[in-house]
This record gives C-alpha cells, structure tokens and sequence, in this order.
C-alpha cells in the first residue's frame, strides 16, 4: 500500500485520501482561507505601520495613538509562544482559537473601522497565522491520512499556493485588497454604504473557516509521536530565511502585475494574465508531476529566477515585454520555492517535529519579512528621510533574491541528505 | 473514467482564474465621452490625493473617488499617486481611480520604484503626452504635458505638476516649467500642487503667463486647501489652477464639502482639499 502511494502524484494522492476522508475537502479549506486571510492581513498591516512611523518620529498631532501600531510589531513574537500555549490550554484548543480570532479579525477589517483598530486586527491575523501554519503543519506531518510524507506536506504546500491564486483573482476584479473596490455604479450619496459591499463575501468566508475548523478537528488528531535520536535538527534559520525573502519578494513585487508593468515599461493587462498563468502553472506541476525533487532542475530553475530579477531590476525598461514575461514566469519558480521550504522545515525533522522549531522558523521568517519590507519601503519612498537608503530599493530586492535562492538550494540539499539517511 | 472526469473537473476549475484575469484585461475602461459642442464648457479639478490616505490615516481610494464625484470634473490632475507599492496595498492608484470614473488616464512616478507620481484623467481623448523629470536637489518631482482634444479642431494643452519643498527646488522647478508651458501655443491649463503660497516670487512669476483662475473668479483670496481637516481654516493655499486663452471662467472654488450634513475628518480622502474651476472657450 505504502510503495502504491509513492509511485503516485499528488493529485491521486487526493483521490485515495477522498475515498477515506470525506471531509478532506473542508480539511483543505481551513488552511487555504487562514492563507488567504494572511496575505490580506499583510497587506494591511504594511499602510497602517507605514504612516504611524512616520507620526511617531515627525511627532505628529496625535502621535501617541501612533505609537501603538508601533507596539503591534510585538505580535509578530506571539508565534514565539505557541509551544507554551499549547503545553497549558492543549492544541486543539489554541488552533481553533487562533482560527477564530483570524476570521473575526478578518471581518473586522471589512467594517471599515478606525486605522489604529485595522492595523492591530491585522497584526492579529499575522500573529495567529504564524500559530496555525504551526500547528496545522506539525499535525498534518504526523496524521493518518493514507499518503506518505512528502504526500502530505504537498498538501499543505498545495493550498498554501491556492491561496495566493485566490488573492490574484480578487485583486484582479477589485484591483485591490478585496471585491469591494469595485464601485461601477459609486454615487457620493451613497459611497459611505457601498464600501461595505465586501461583507457580502467576507462574513460566509469568515463563518466556513470557523465552521470548517471544528468539522475537521478530528482529522489532525495525530498519531503517537517517536522521536528519532539519529535524525539531527537542522538549523531553522536557514528555512526561517528563506521564507522571510519568499514572502518579502512576493508581498513587494511579484503578486502585482501593475508593479511588474511599471518597472518594464509594459501593460498591467497583458503580465496579470500571465502572473494568474504561471501561479496555476506551479499548482498543476504540484498535482501531476512525480518528480519534483531533482536538484539539478531546482538549481536551473533558480538561477532563472535570479537571472529575472536582476534583468527586471537593473534592465527592466530597456528589454520591457521579454523581461516582464520572464519576471512573471519566475512566480512559478518562487512558489516552488516556498514548497521546498516548507518541504525542509517539515520533514527533515520527521518523526518527532517540534512545535517550538517551526514555530521559531515561522517567527523569525516573518520578522525577516517586516525588516525587509520596510527597508525596501524607505529606500524607494520618503527617500530623503534616511539618505543612507536613497536608491537601494533595488539593491535589497536582489539580495532579498539571493538568499531565496541560496536558502531554497540549501534546503534543497537537506532533503537529499535526509532521504539519503532515510534509505541508509 | 470517474478519475478522469475529476481531473478535467480539477483542470477546469484551475483554468477559471485564468479566464477571470484573462477577461478583465479584455474590458477597457468604459469612458463616457462630453459633449464640448454643445456648452464648450470644462471642468477641471486638481488634488493631491496623499497615497489614498485621509487626516484620519485611512488608506481608502472609494473615498478619493467620492471626493472627486462631488464635482463630477472632465479633467484631473492628482498628485502624490502611487502604483504597486505595499505601502498603499499594491493598487494601482491612477488606474484604479480612472475605472471608477470612467476615465482614460495617465501615470508617471516621479522615482523610479513609482512612489510620488502625478496623474492625469481625462473623459476627452488624450492625444499626445510628454512626461518630464523636474531639476530637484531633493526628493524627485515630475512635470506632464497633455495634449487633450476637446473636439475635432480643438486641442487643449494641459499640465500637471507637484513640486518640491525647498525655496533652491521650486524657483529652479518653476523656471523650468515655465520655460516648456512657454513653447507651447494654443490654450493652457496648468495645475497641480506647488507647495508654494500665493505671494511667493516662484508664483509671482507663473501669474505672469497665466491666470490664477480661483483668485480671478472670486476676486479675493479664495481659502486654502492643506490639511484639509482640523476645520474650519486649513491654513495654506499651495494647490493651484493656472490658464491662459478661455473665454470666461464660470466657475472656481476650493472644495470643502464632501459629505452634506457631515463635518468630519472622516469626509477627506487626503491631507489636501481639492479644487475646481470650470472655464468656457
């Protein structure tokens, strides 16, 4: 049965997990919406952040109020205690409440309420997101759903990837954060009623994670954990690294068509299609391919990816549609980064996955986010503030490149010296 | 047969997306038209839109485009635009602001990674447009010049600006400006903000080549337009509608009023006020 599961692909995986799971589905939905939630959070959170830095150090009226969207950067360390929380309260419990306080924050957020309140509720989901990914990914490694390990964590990698897809097409019909924008028939009268618009979505998204997440709580019961003493853990950081740099390098410019088109000199309407194109791409290879793990491919697909950003960076408007083309392609060779990623830190620990590694690796790996983000943000806007950071936003784009790719390729390397001692 | 059904089903439902993404680049902006023959009349409105965000720190376009619909204008200049930066939630902002209008529109940042642009959007056809990358000693500013065909002869040149902050930046940026409005023959209108007060030599020398069209309707100082909220006195006037060659102006104010019944910091989109002048050629 076992040496049956390897031999498939992802996609058959499914199928025979289907069979015995009816409610894999809804399994798979909780993940997907905590995702998708997520990326708005950030997308949220990086304006209110923004402009309370500014407050505080221009010391503007009111500036105070300010200096607590600066203390949200604390809830970026709550992911720090999630082995704690869960040793006292169980995890059940704290990954239902996570998920709870993620679909009530996300609702918040579409109330359209005070700057102060979005930026803390987005600062909530990102800090519970970083529990659940935790969670969620320890129990889904160590669960009995009739699929090998790699199988598995696919899986996660599988939805986690849909997410960003299901971002692409909101942001495509709303061109923003969420459907709402879209204002076809906007009259001033009634404007302040029509942005509310999106509750019509978000409140059924909101109460499904909640519902989905008790009905399938049964599933990740995991299975009796072995910790193996020949099996060394890794350093997390070089994982907590690479994810920083995957999330900071899609959050900053590979998620916007628009972005893409204005660095090339080309049409938004032309590299949106082919962005949504190349994130289905990466999802089919994941479902079909049986071979997803040879490393010579992975290092031609990086250096492809490397070869994107600097031509996008440096010769962007020189080369315009090729080199736009190219960078929107490369989205597909950073989601299978992020898969790799995702893959290390999952199971070259395997058996006996610790909640306090992944839950550092996802800390530290948002943290890496924030730095980076804001070092690319003042280094590209409000230059003159910090004139050391004036014209570096690309230079930081290309390292934040380069340690992807160093991290993908070592973690890339892990796994084969893993499945090498494995077979040993 | 079942697997193969679920798989194309899979296949398909994937495929959506796509289509999704492919459609909405088909549709154009669905831009209606005015009819300049019949009243030769035009509105136009400059506003410095503050990335989307309001004196409340709300980053929110719908309220931009509220803002601008209280005036229903045919042209606008907006400053401080913003395109793909997650600092304003990666929005293309002149786009996304010109579909909610339904305007053909233009964009062009100021630095090279797309912060601090102007735009222009337009209901008539923009025709030509020429994008200049202002002298400055410090942050980047830029300078656009439109050509903007208001019937089958007429062609109505417009210019859009925000200029810089020092006294070294905007006397070297106003010369400049001048030195291209100056090249160029026909009708003109030139607005934007320059972050100058009415009495400074920098304006002092534009109002030597066009009319301060707000000042010439209202025959006094006609209020000023940043912030825009702690009510009821902003404080400086530094937006401006500058024109030459029009027949009268029907019409020039700073607006103050987004939301009737409503007096709030919540009504403005941005730290600016907007404002509007209609003139008739």
């Amino acid at each position: 049965m076992g040496e049956d599961i390897k031999k498939k692909n992802l996609f058959e995986v499914l199928q025979l997990s289907l069979k015995t799971r009816s409610d894999l589905i809804a399994y798979l939905v909780v993940p997907l919406l905590a995702t998708l939630f997520f990326i708005e959070a950030f997308r949220t959170y990086v304006p209110g952040l923004y402009i309370a830095m500014f407050h505080v150090v221009f010391q503007d009226p009111g500036w105070t109020g300010s200096l607590l969207i600066l203390l949200t950067l604390i809830l970026f360390f709550v992911p720090l205690f999630t082995n704690l929380l869960c040793k006292k309260f169980g995890q059940m419990k704290i990954y239902l409440v996570s998920l709870l306080i993620i679909a009530l924050a996300r609702l918040g957020i579409a109330f359209h309420l005070s700057s102060i309140m979005k930026t803390i509720l987005a600062g909530l989901i990102i800090a519970f997101y970083g529990i659940c990914f935790t969670i969620f990914l320890k129990r889904l490694v160590e669960n009995d759903l009739k699929a090998d390990l790699k199988a598995k964590v696919s899986i996660f990698s599988l939805v986690f990837i849909g997410a960003f897809l299901i971002d692409s097409v909101v942001r495509t019909i709303g061109f923003s954060l969420d459907i709402s924008l879209v204002t076809a028939h906007l009259n001033p009268e009634l404007w302040s009623s029509l942005q509310y618009l999106w509750l019509i979505v978000q409140i059924p998204l909101s109460v499904l994670l909640v519902l989905f997440a008790v009905r399938t709580r049964t599933l990740i019961t995991p299975q009796e954990q072995k910790v193996a003493e020949d099996l060394q853990n890794e350093p997390w950081i070089l994982n907590a690294v690479g994810l920083g740099m995957f999330f900071f390098l899609i959050f900053n410019v590979f998620l916007y068509p628009n972005a893409i088109a204005e660095y090339t000199n080309t049409s938004s309407a032309v590299i949106n299609p082919i962005l949504t194109g190349a994130i289905i791409l990466i999802l089919m290879y994941l479902l079909f391919a049986k071979t997803l793990y040879n490393i010579r491919i992975n290092l031609c697909f990086n250096l492809i990816l490397l070869l994107a950003i600097v031509a996008f960076l440096f010769l962007g408007t020189a080369f315009a549609y090729p080199i736009a083309i190219l960078m929107t392609i490369s989205v597909a060779i950073m989601f299978l980064n992020a898969h790799f990623l995702i893959m290390n830190m999952s199971t070259t620990r395997k058996p006996g996955i610790q909640i306090n590694q992944l839950s550092n690796l996802i800390t530290y790996g948002l943290l890496f986010l924030i730095i980076m983000s804001f070092l690319h943000d003042f280094s590209t806007d409000h230059a003159f503030t910090i004139s050391a950071f004036q014209g570096m936003g690309p230079l930081i784009l290309f390292i934040g490149g380069c340690l992807l790719v160093l991290m993908t390729m070592l973690a890339h390397l892990q796994l084969n010296k893993f499945e090498a001692r494995r077979s040993a | 047969m079942m697997a193969l059904n679920r798989r194309t089903l899979l296949i398909i439902l994937l495929l959506i997306p796509l289509v999704i993404s492919i459609v909405y680049a088909a549709i154009p902006i669905q831009v209606t038209r005015p009819t300049f023959n019949a009243t030769h009349q035009v509105k136009f409105l400059t506003y410095n839109i503050h990335f989307g965000v309001g004196m409340d720190d709300k980053l929110d376009l719908e309220r931009i485009v509220q803002n601008i619909l209280v005036e229903d204008p045919d042209i606008i200049g907006l400053q401080e635009v913003e395109n793909g930066r997650i600092t304003s939630q990666g929005v293309d902002m002149a786009q996304w602001i010109a579909r909610a209008l339904g305007m053909d529109y233009y964009y062009y940042p100021a630095v090279n990674e797309h912060a601090f642009g102007v735009a222009l959007l337009s209901r008539y056809p923009i025709i030509n447009i020429t994008a200049y990358q202002l002298p400055t000693i410090q942050l980047e500013r830029v300078f656009l010049h439109a050509a903007i065909q208001l019937n089958a002869t007429y062609i109505l040149n417009v210019f859009i600006t925000h200029l810089g902050l020092e006294d070294d930046n905007t006397t070297a940026q106003i010369e400049f400006i001048l030195s291209k409005t100056n090249a160029v023959i026909g009708p003109k209108v030139m607005m934007g903000d320059f972050n100058l007060h009415n009495d400074t030599p920098q304006i002092q020398n534009v109002s030597l080549f066009f009319t301060d069209t707000a000042v010439a309707f209202n025959n006094t100082y006609p209020g000023d337009t940043f912030p825009s909220w702690p009510e009821p006195t902003p404080g400086e006037r530094i937006d401006y509608i500058f024109a030459t060659n029009y027949t009268a102006i029907l019409d020039s104010h700073v607006v103050t009023d987004m939301v009737s019944g409503v007096n709030a910091a919540w009504e403005y989109g941005s730290d600016h006020l907007p404002v509007t002048t209609t003139l008739q050629y």
